[in-house]
């Protein structure tokens, strides 16, 4: 311990005596230069010397004092170390790995968490382009469908039309049907009715007549004189 | 029960009077021989104190778990306190070789500072020729002590400068030339060489000095805390002494803090450097 303290003091006045030897050096005259420099060197020597030994007193006071002692000082160096490893091995890094490792979650949830945050916008981006692209092809369907209808009215209109035209006509063909066989029917009870008018009046007009002879009218001739005028 | 604690205050009582009396000793007692080794006090408070702090501190972490309790809650955010101040200074690349001497010196010297607070280190002992020999006294207010982990401190400074930044780095920054030789005159750049040597030289001295100022500065103060309480209990052992105690217990945090952060910057000096590059 002393030789080490003794070291640095030696350590440290070795500058200092450059220094003022560096000063002498510049005090002294060209022609006495060598000579000065050397006597002021050997008179620094000599009092440094004088120094250390002062110093080395000094130091053994101070050592004494303080109670500094090699066997105690490598005890508490030991106590130190020891000291110092086993809450390291125990205590301080254990926790320091369990920071880490919390840290690492945290950076890794705070990672997880930004890619979701980034799958959520893409995916709010889809959604907005899926809805925007369903509004275009809900527009687009609407449009179709009331062409289609538009379409569809004016056919089933037409269609309608046509109907209603065909109904109107068979009913005109029916009625006239209808008309053309009531004519019939007219026509024939009138022959009916002819045919037995005649009939009555030609039995009497025959009682009547067998005795005058006279021949019995063609009655074909009869019914056309009897057609109705309507 | 009843008669315990009158004794105990006669006890401290007296004690601190003796030791107001006399002052705190500037260098421990030694109480006896184990294996032809002296064992002082404050070997013995080193050793109960130790103990009692790695007991307590693995109480309190237990298994550290992700979700922390209370004890290791404390015990993390300590630690993470010290890698956040610590990592910057020392740099990345140094780190994880200087944290476990950092930590361990921070841990024991505030223990340590603090443990000159707790009843009974520096009062119970034994009278001798007329004087008071207690039985613990607080690890740094002896010099052996301050000065032992001053030099495993710079011992692992060297270990890790030399590691981290090569010998020839390690050189080349006490006695390099740092002019820069693109655009300093090449006789300026010559001249500079003796003068960098110079202070180069200045610089080991300076280097070779930091055990002597690191372990003084902490033992001074630790040593300067225990004569103030010493004294103040002597004068009014009741009351007056407790606002001491609080500002003892801010110099056991600041000076474990400066011991720990100088030997960051100590270590750091030598290899921060291409991080700072670097940037």
């Amino acid at each position: 311990m002393k030789a080490i303290f003794i070291t640095l003091l030696l350590a440290l006045s070795l500058p200092l005596g450059l220094v003022a030897a560096d000063e002498a050096h510049a005090a002294s005259s060209v022609e006495g230069k060598l000579h000065g420099v050397a006597e002021q060197l050997h008179a620094d020597l000599a009092h440094a010397g004088e120094s250390i030994h002062e110093e080395e007193d000094k130091l053994t006071m101070i050592t004494e004092k303080f109670g500094v002692s090699l066997p105690t000082l490598i005890a508490q160096m030991v106590n130190f170390v020891l000291v110092a490893f086993v809450l390291y091995k125990f205590a301080v890094k254990p926790i320091a790995a369990t920071l880490d490792e919390r840290q690492q979650k945290i950076a890794d949830g705070l990672q997880y968490a930004e890619e979701m945050k980034t799958q959520l916008a893409e995916a709010e981006r889809e959604r907005a382009e899926k809805v925007k692209q369903a509004a275009i092809d809900a527009q687009a369907i609407l449009t179709e469908a009331r062409e289609q209808s538009k379409e569809m009215i004016e056919s089933k209109t037409q269609e309608a039309a046509a109907q209603a035209e065909a109904m109107i006509r068979k009913a005109s063909e029916a009625t006239e049907l209808e008309r053309q066989k009531m004519l019939s029917d007219v026509r024939q009870e009138v022959a009916r009715l002819v045919v037995a008018t005649s009939s009555k009046v030609l039995s009497r007009d025959l009682s009547d007549a067998r005795s005058k002879l006279s021949p019995i009218p063609q009655p074909k001739n009869w019914l056309m004189l009897a057609k109705p005028h309507f | 029960m009843n008669k315990l604690l009158p004794t105990v205050f006669l006890l401290s009582g007296t004690a601190s009077v003796l030791n107001a009396a006399d002052g705190v000793s500037p260098s421990p007692y030694e109480l006896t021989e184990l294996f032809g080794l002296p064992l002082t006090n404050t070997i013995v408070t080193t050793w109960v104190i130790s103990i009692l702090l790695i007991v307590g501190v693995r109480l309190s972490v237990g298994t550290p778990k992700l979700i922390p309790g209370k004890g290791q809650a404390v015990i993390e955010s300590l630690i993470d306190g010290l890698r956040g101040l610590l990592e910057p200074i020392v740099g990345k690349k140094a780190f994880p070789m200087a944290f476990p001497l950092l930590i361990g010196l921070f841990l024991f010297i505030l223990i340590h500072n603090w443990s000159g607070l707790i009843p009974g280190v520096g009062v119970f002992g034994h009278v001798e020729h007329g004087h008071l020999t207690y039985w613990m006294r607080p690890a740094n207010s002896d010099l052996n002590a301050t000065l032992g982990m001053a030099l495993i401190a710079m011992l692992a400074w060297l270990v890790i400068s030399l590691k981290i930044a090569g010998p020839k780095f390690f050189i080349w920054e006490l006695f390099g030339n740092k002019a820069d030789k693109k655009e300093t005159p090449k006789p300026v750049y010559l001249m500079l060489i003796p003068i960098f040597m110079m202070v180069g030289l200045i610089e080991v001295v300076s280097i070779a000095f930091r055990p002597v100022s690191l372990s003084f500065r902490l033992f001074g103060n630790v040593f300067g805390g225990e004569n103030l309480l010493t004294s103040m209990t002597g004068m009014a052992p009741y009351i007056v002494p407790i606002p001491f105690y609080f500002y003892e217990v801010l110099v056991g945090v600041v000076q474990a803090l400066i011991f720990t952060l100088l030997v960051a910057i100590y270590i750091g000096l030598m290899t921060n450097h291409d991080e700072e590059h670097a940037h």
